[in-house]
């Protein structure tokens, strides 16, 4: 993954950087080959021009008459050594009258380097190769000087500067890709710092990294992601106690349950027995009831994120939901009564499901028996929609109302019942998600509790 | 209940953890009631066309096809056996398809075998006593079998409780059912509690099907149609 080529930083800098030079370079060089070139054939025009006039006013005037003579030749030495530039140009000496070559230099053609004889520069074709070639007459109109170089050497010349600078060019821009990378690698070193201290860290090691010698450019990357650590960290923190409290709080009903059973095993008469079964029909209860509290927890953390909110009629979710009641309600000699109008809300089905079944389900637990509960719920004035659930239980002392809605506080007062201190908190939890508001006041009859929510307009 | 004991009180169980079938089954027999067992919905299907049962105890968490296709599969054939089903109490939204799709009650798991029974016993009560052809009352029909409501030939929508008003009403058509009386129809409670939401269904039904249709007497009730 680290060496994938596509994702490294590195190696992106790396190829940007190159490209746009050897771009850059490769136009510069085309100019600079343009120009070269063009400047080379002037420079070559002025060379030919110069030479044919030394060498016609260097010609006796009688040269005309000369013919056929045998030549000087240069000693041995001089013959072998390496040419100059003005080796590769040729001159011949025309006779206009006879169309006869009177001298010429070695290496050119015997046929006319200019077969029209016309004066000045041009580019000819002579002896199977492509010529520059200057021609000059004297003032009489007798002799004509062509001196020419072959198009081929001039090429030649050419592509061996060619060859040098792109051969020069490229030695420069691989010097200059190392220096690029060592650059990056340089500037890139705290990244790779705080890879490698990433790496080392333990998996549930969730303190803040140092910022210190970071770039100015990755501190705000940095600074979100400790931000980021530091939530991460408050909420498994959150979790752990969680977990570590639901296990504590699974583990009594347990113990309890494996007592009874025990107790119903080895009870002497049917009586015991029956005794101990309906203790443990009833730990069963509450140790399922405390599992579906755990487990609606569980899914409301899950569920935070992204509500999809339909409108729900509150009046159909408590009509649902106070079902459930019924035959616990009947065993208590408890009555339940409904008072409920249109109560349209926006929400989402389960959660409301969840925070009706708690409010009832603490009002039911904690009325004892003969209890009366009523659950309203109906539009306010200002177009929100409020459900109350109000029991004449033994109520809740002002001091503790404001704490009852924390997870796991259980009150003082608790009518020989012992809940669980999740129901309330998913109650706030659900209710804080629906932006509706808590509130705790008396119940009936001067006593028992009274909790009343507020959602806001649907 | 000697109404329970009658050898004719045959249940379909639909259920796939086999321990809770079991001890569910075993429950069930203790209480008079005969029981067939399915483990999924295709087993649940087979069964349910072969044989003629008073009443169905359905999982809706079932392997291989939901406890809601059997039930709407049910419908669509017009079978009109009682079905009574068991959701997990979290999923409020399970519970709100079930009796749309035409579930008669429900009950949460984990469920009291007493609590159980009574609900089983309350719908079979309930489809015995309800009369099956169309019932007509002005423009609006209702067809129990297919669970549709139709005013002057359109449908009409209705939700689970409004059309158990509106259903228990018909079935008396002319005659005043008294509020308490509609609300066990409607719930089947057991008077454990008490509710003021008929007024709601009624006001809704007299939304959707017309002002007049169902008439209030005061001190007493409702009643739809004329008066005998």
């Amino acid at each position: 993954m680290r060496h994938r080529h596509e994702r490294s930083l590195k190696g992106k800098l790396l190829v940007t950087l190159m490209s746009v030079m050897l771009g850059g370079w490769l136009f510069w060089f085309g100019c600079q080959y343009l120009q070269v070139s063009r400047q080379q054939s002037g420079h070559w025009d002025g060379s030919l021009r110069e030479v044919g006039q030394q060498i016609l006013l260097s010609m006796p005037s009688d040269v005309e008459a000369v013919e056929g003579r045998s030549r000087l030749s240069l000693p041995a030495d001089l013959q072998a050594e390496p040419y100059n530039k003005f080796d590769k140009i040729r001159f011949q000496v025309w006779s206009l009258q006879r169309r006869a070559s009177i001298v010429s230099s070695k290496g050119a053609p015997a046929e006319p380097l200019q077969p029209s004889f016309q004066d000045g520069l041009a580019t000819t074709h002579a002896a199977g190769e492509d010529w520059r070639v200057y021609a000059v007459t004297d003032s009489s109109g007798r002799v004509q000087v062509q001196v020419g170089m072959a198009r081929s050497q001039l090429k030649a010349e050419l592509t061996y500067w060619l060859k040098v600078s792109l051969l020069s060019a490229l030695g420069l821009l691989f010097a200059l890709a190392l220096a690029i990378w060592a650059a990056i690698q340089w500037s890139l070193r705290p990244v790779k710092r705080l890879r490698d201290h990433m790496a080392q860290r333990e998996a549930m090691d969730l303190a803040p990294l140092s910022t210190q010698d970071i770039p100015r450019e990755i501190k705000p990357l940095l600074a979100s992601f400790n931000d980021l650590l530091a939530r991460l960290s408050q909420a498994m923190q959150g979790e752990r106690q969680f977990l570590a409290d639901a296990a504590h709080e699974l583990r009594t009903p347990l113990a309890a349950l494996l007592t009874q059973t025990q107790v119903a095993l080895r009870a002497g008469s049917q009586a015991d027995a029956r005794e101990a079964l309906v203790q443990l029909s009833q730990g069963i209860e509450r140790t399922s009831r405390l599992a579906q509290q755990l487990l609606d927890s569980a899914r409301i953390d899950a569920s935070q994120r992204g509500h999809d909110h339909a409108v729900i009629e509150l009046a159909d979710v408590i009509s649902l939901v106070a079902r459930e009641f019924e035959g616990m309600a009947a065993r208590r000699q408890q009555t339940i009564s409904l008072d409920t109008a249109l109560a349209p809300v926006r929400g989402d089905l389960d959660d409301l499901g969840v925070l009706v079944r708690n409010l009832i389900d603490n009002a039911v637990r904690y009325s004892g028996e003969h209890g009366q509960i009523r659950v309203h719920c109906g539009r306010r004035a200002d177009g929100g929609v409020e459900m109350t659930v109000t029991d004449n239980g033994p109520g809740v002392p002002v001091e503790e109302r404001e704490r009852i809605f924390e997870r796991f506080f259980r009150g003082s007062t608790g009518n020989g019942e012992r809940g669980s201190g999740i129901g309330l908190s998913l109650v706030q939890r659900i209710a804080r998600a629906h932006g509706a508001s808590l509130s705790v006041e008396d119940g009936r009859d001067h006593g028992g509790l009274c909790v009343r929510v507020v959602f806001p307009a649907a | 209940m000697p109404y329970s004991r009658t050898a004719e009180m045959h249940v379909l169980l639909v259920e796939d953890d086999r321990m809770l079938g079991d001890a569910v089954a075993a429950a069930l027999r203790q209480d008079g009631w005969e029981v067939t067992r399915a483990e999924d919905a295709g087993a649940a299907r087979t069964l349910l066309v072969e044989h003629g049962f008073s009443a169905v105890l359905l999982d809706l968490g079932l392997p291989r096809g939901s406890g809601l296709d059997v039930l709407a599969g049910m419908r669509q054939r017009y079978d009109s056996t009682p079905v009574l089903i068991v959701t997990a109490r979290d999923q409020l939204s399970d519970r709100v398809r079930g009796l749309d799709a035409g579930a008669d009650d429900y009950v949460v798991k984990p469920f009291l075998t007493d609590e159980l029974c009574a609900r089983l016993r309350a719908v079979v009560r309930r489809s015995q006593g309800r009369v099956t052809p169309v019932l007509r009352c002005r423009d609006v029909e209702l067809d129990p079998a297919a669970r549709s409501v139709t005013r002057a030939g359109n449908a009409v929508k209705l939700g689970v409780h409004e059309y158990r008003t509106l259903l228990a009403l018909m079935e008396r058509a002319g005659r005043v059912v008294p509020r308490d009386a509609l609300e066990s129809l409607v719930y089947g409670g057991d008077g454990s509690i008490e509710s003021n939401t008929i007024a709601v269904y009624i006001h809704q039904l007299r939304r959707k099907l017309g002002e007049d249709f169902i008439t209030t007497v005061h001190g007493f009730g409702y009643r739809v149609g004329e008066a005998e």
